[in-house]
């Protein structure tokens, strides 16, 4: 039998649409990114005569999207592993971690990021599951063995450098 | 420069030295130490009290709206604008009135007066002010003097040390982030609603129970 004060406890898992508009700005950020290193570097290679047109097309294409898968990986696997939180989830004021409330690590990370693209072949569905499952878990968060928390509001306040609340307030 | 007409050399030097006669016998026939100060007490108290019986004769008699109106007739408010700001003895005479003890203590006086607000209302609501502000304000003078301020190296100074200080760098970062934060907490409650929302409505669609107490979203983040 749940009591009352394990219920106060109990994690709060954030749902669909709050993740959704974390990986709205993520993805924001992500393209905005890789938008200004593309600029820069064509910008760079003009200086020396090289025009990025001037190469074939399956070169070019190549190194774009090598360019922006590593920008990806190092993005999402690198935030997840440092920090629990991308800066889209950052402003969620939600985080990724293990089972345990522990953050994962690089590799879990990589595997997470595989797994989400996984997850939207079926026309996205490996990410409704997060609807229905008791702990908000998509498909991805099943092969990845994660779950997305939101933060307490004491790691709210501790984040944006305010004095903690004056009502404790557990997850 | 322009000259206030009627008031000669002659009459200068016969107010200056009448005013120090005055001073200088008062001095010599009060007594020293705490006689004094209670004398000096008793005076500003005099002082005080004359000052509001000639506030309220100067009101009844509407003789601030008259003058001002008469002022602006004759251009003379802009002529002794003129002469002040353009006199070497400006400065030296408000360093010393503002330094002086005895300043204080009667402008604390006169501003708590209940005469001295009623006068400033007054002032404030008189057509005549508004007139004379404006006369002011339009003169050529003032916009040189405006000009001058505005292009003074001490105006920087002041304008760089204000915007480098802490506590307007602190107060800006606070109230930028506290908008931030603001937007982003309605954004975050308008997102767990909607997660819980379409949570139900997909529950209810393939017919699965909503989790336990304890589970899903139910704690709050």
């Amino acid at each position: 039998m749940t009591t009352a004060v394990e219920v106060a406890r109990a994690p709060a898992y954030a749902g669909l649409v709050t993740r959704g508009v974390a990986f709205v700005i993520d993805a924001a950020i992500v393209n905005g990114v890789a938008f200004a290193v593309g600029a820069s570097v064509s910008l760079a290679l003009s200086i020396f005569g090289v025009s990025l047109d001037e190469l074939p097309t399956g070169v070019s294409v190549a190194i774009g999207a090598a360019g922006w898968l590593a920008l990806n990986l190092a993005y999402f696997a690198g935030f997840w592993a440092l920090t629990g939180q991308t800066k889209g989830m950052s402003m969620m004021a939600i985080r990724v971690a293990r089972p345990d409330g522990e953050n994962i690590s690089v590799r879990r990370g990589l595997w997470r990021l595989i797994a989400m693209v996984i997850a939207a072949l079926p026309l996205f569905a490996g990410y409704l599951l997060v609807l229905v499952d008791d702990r908000r878990r998509g498909l991805h968060d099943r092969m990845a063995g994660t779950v997305v928390l939101f933060l307490t509001q004491e790691e709210i306040d501790a984040r944006r450098g305010h004095p903690p609340a004056a009502v404790p307030h557990d997850r | 420069m322009t000259r206030l007409p009627g008031i000669g050399a002659a009459t200068r030097f016969g107010v200056s030295r009448t005013v120090g006669l005055t001073t200088a016998l008062a001095r010599a026939a009060l007594p020293e130490g705490s006689h004094r100060e209670a004398f000096r007490t008793r005076a500003t108290d005099a002082l005080s009290e004359a000052w509001d019986v000639t506030l309220d004769g100067l009101l009844r008699a509407g003789l601030i709206e008259r003058t001002a109106d008469r002022l602006l007739a004759e251009e003379v408010a802009e002529q002794v604008f003129v002469v002040v700001v353009e006199h070497p003895a400006t400065d030296r005479l408000i360093t010393r009135v503002i330094e002086s003890p005895d300043f204080e203590v009667l402008l604390t006086r006169v501003v708590e007066s209940p005469g001295f607000e009623r006068l400033v209302t007054r002032i404030f609501e008189s057509p005549g002010f508004e007139r004379l502000v404006l006369s002011i304000v339009h003169s050529e003078r003032f916009d040189h003097l405006l000009d001058r301020v505005l292009a003074s190296e001490q105006l920087d100074r002041v304008v760089t040390q204000i915007a480098e200080s802490e506590e307007v760098q602190d107060a800006l970062w606070q109230q930028t982030h506290g908008v931030t934060d603001h937007v982003t907490d309605e954004l975050r409650e308008r997102t767990i609603a909607a997660d819980a929302l379409l949570e139900r409505l997909a529950r209810a669609v393939i017919r699965r129970r909503p989790p336990s107490p304890g589970q899903a979203g139910s704690g709050t983040p």
